[in-house]
């Protein structure tokens, strides 16, 4: 089975943020890693893989630095990986993202099953993997739990979680794009002789007209970043003051009619 | 600092993240109970951080020695201890990969790395410890045997090793007292091997240390490593391996802990109207703090890169190994100071890594002993 898993790369949120031009944030204090959600979908694809043969396939659409996180989706097991490293696809947003992997994937010869994590850790949009099948015209699953190869190789089955705890289990034909959601496994380390074997891996670096994509950028873009900034957090405290019975009363009062939590 | 590799960065960055996710929760409890879980070891073993300089065809990465270190100082950044055990796992394999046989490496080099066995080394003696010329256990040769007897004191791993390699005296009437010594690997189910646990340890409280007792134990005589009469020569070059990560990257990566921690509580801790690293003692302190690290880290760097570029500097691993141990003492004292009456609180998490930086001034070779070794290579014979 052939499957591509499409790994972003996002700030380590214990990096300091600092806000520039109320636009982007400040690159130069921030560590990179890979998106936790993305790294549930490495492990996801790495146990179909050895479950089922095939082949693993990175697929991340970025600046240079990404090629360390890449690296270590190799490490974890996955065979080889297309890069899209162009600093105009980079300006685009989700859609012109979604696009690039869309002609990424085209140009490896499509794949049997496509995941994505569910969302980033950064910018949470949950949009990827959406898009994604849209323009691949494949029927596509978010916040997967669970998912299971069907013995003909041409469908699964899945679990999808919802609010309240519930799960959903749905049936689909491959080939299929996925949102993996976290808790579906425990991703593995990467082990050292696989950090040994990583480096000779091979990796295809493109850039968007190298793989047909001729609309990217601002211009090219489905949505507008009028503004970023950091909110300004306010701590408020209440003391409830006067006769215990009383006092004990009125909090009741407000968590029950004003926080509504009781 | 030296510039690393992608892969020797790579390296560096998964080690850090085993030991922040299977350290951390974990550390406190190890530590306050003198327990350990042996799952971190086999799972280090399995992910292939242990004995990383073995050649692959034994087990190992066929890294070298300075990937080693980068390894035990991510584990000790977090928790000195649980790296200490990492250490002691595959402490002796050193001295079997330089002068082993051809069966003996096959043999007993391959579980180690795989985190199946635990290895040893037992040198120190209840009354010889940096004399090491002073032993007393005995290997008397009987026929295709070695019958040994005698006391160690102070063994990593002698409750819970596969195998030791002991240092015997094996000719006693050799007049040069440094030709009398040998390497003998012992496996410890045979019979007359006893060992005890030694309890109440101010460092490393999670890693076994125990006295062994040999009482006329028998063993092949294939079990000895290398040459008879050369244990002493093979110790100290197994020191000139093992000193680098069991001591200098111990001791870098612990004090690199305690730095994290006081850096991060002199941002948040607020006093005299703003965060405490406002204060410029307090950002000397930092600097100095950082700057013993880097200039400690440096010297481990180069004299591991040049033990694995085949040029073995005794002097220069013992700077590395004193200075760096010094060092973590230090900053893990300041990290402390810093901390003000929270630094004594286990609570804050900063305690642990004085008290075992402690025990690394001490072992694998004494400051006071690296400092003469570094002397008489400097002055020659005066």
């Amino acid at each position: 089975m052939k499957i591509a898993v499409c790994v972003k790369q996002v700030p380590d949120m214990e990096s300091k943020f600092t806000v520039v031009d109320n636009s982007r944030v400040d690159e130069s204090q921030i560590a990179f890693k890979m998106n936790d959600f993305d790294e549930f979908a490495v492990e996801a694809a790495l146990q179909i893989k050895e479950k089922l043969g095939g082949e693993v396939i990175i697929v991340s659409v970025g600046p240079e630095r990404i090629v360390k996180d890449i690296r270590q989706a190799f490490a974890m097991g996955a065979d080889w990986g297309i890069q899209v490293q162009d600093p105009q696809v980079d300006e685009g947003d989700s859609f012109v993202v979604a696009s690039a992997i869309n002609k990424a994937i085209e140009k490896i010869g499509g794949a049997d099953l496509i995941l994505t994590g569910v969302m980033s850790n950064d910018n949470q949009s949950a949009l990827t993997g959406i898009m994604v099948a849209d323009m691949m015209k494949l029927p596509h699953c978010t916040n997967v739990v669970k998912l299971e190869i069907g013995g003909d190789q041409k469908s699964l089955t899945i679990n999808r979680e919802l609010e309240g705890g519930l799960n959903e289990v749905v049936e689909m034909p491959l080939p299929a794009v996925l949102s993996i959601q976290s808790g579906i496994n425990q991703p593995r380390y990467p082990t050292l002789p696989g950090i040994m074997k990583a480096k000779k891996k091979r990796l295809d670096v493109v850039k968007a007209g190298d793989i047909g994509l001729s609309e990217v950028g601002k211009a090219a873009s489905k949505t507008e970043l009028v503004k970023m900034f950091i909110p300004v957090s306010e701590h408020k405290a209440e003391i409830i003051q006067g006769d215990p019975k009383q006092a004990a009363a009125a909090l009741v009062n407000k968590l029950k009619n004003e926080v509504k939590v009781i | 600092m030296l510039e690393l590799t992608a892969e020797q960065r790579d390296i560096k960055q998964a080690a850090r993240e085993f030991a922040e996710k299977e350290f951390t929760d974990i550390a406190r409890e190890l530590d306050a109970n003198e327990k350990f879980d042996d799952n971190i070891w086999k799972k280090a073993g399995e992910l292939g951080f242990l004995g990383m300089f073995i050649e692959e065809k034994y087990g190992g990465a066929g890294l070298g020695h300075f990937e080693q270190c980068l390894v035990i100082e991510e584990f000790a950044r977090v928790d000195t201890g649980i790296a200490q055990t990492m250490v002691a796992a595959y402490f002796g394999t050193q001295l079997i990969k330089l002068f082993g046989t051809e069966e003996q490496k096959q043999k007993y080099l391959p579980p180690v790395c795989a985190g199946k066995w635990r290895a040893g080394m037992a040198s120190t003696e209840p009354d010889a410890g940096s004399d090491v010329a002073a032993i007393t256990t005995t290997a008397v040769k009987n026929g295709d045997e070695y019958v040994i007897s005698g006391n160690k004191m102070f063994i990593s791993n002698a409750n819970i090793a596969d195998f030791l390699v002991v240092l015997c005296v094996t000719d006693p009437q050799n007049k040069k007292k440094h030709d009398r010594l040998s390497t003998i690997i012992v496996e410890t189910d045979r019979p007359g091997y006893e060992a005890n646990k030694l309890h109440g340890k101010l460092s490393i409280r999670c890693s076994d240390t125990g006295e062994v007792v040999l009482k006329d134990v028998h063993v092949p005589k294939e079990n000895l490593v290398g040459k008879e009469g050369k244990g002493f020569y093979q110790l100290m070059d197994f020191f000139n391996r093992a000193r680098l990560d069991g001591g200098g990257a111990l001791a870098v990566g612990t004090a690199q802990g305690a730095f994290e921690k006081a850096v991060n509580h002199v941002k948040k801790r607020k006093a005299f109207g703003g965060p405490l690293g406002r204060l410029q003692i307090v950002q000397a302190k930092i600097a100095e703090m950082a700057t013993l690290i880097e200039a400690g880290r440096s010297l481990l760097y180069r004299a591991a890169q040049k033990v694995d570029h085949g040029e073995v500097d005794h002097a220069l691993i013992a700077m590395a190994k004193w200075y760096t141990c010094e060092i973590a003492v230090k900053v893990a004292d300041e990290a402390i100071q810093l901390h003000g009456g929270y630094g004594i609180l286990q609570e804050y998490n900063v305690e642990h890594y004085w008290r075992d930086a402690k025990v690394l001034e001490i072992f694998e070779g004494t400051k006071e002993v690296e400092k003469v070794l570094i002397g008489k290579s400097i002055l020659g014979k005066v």
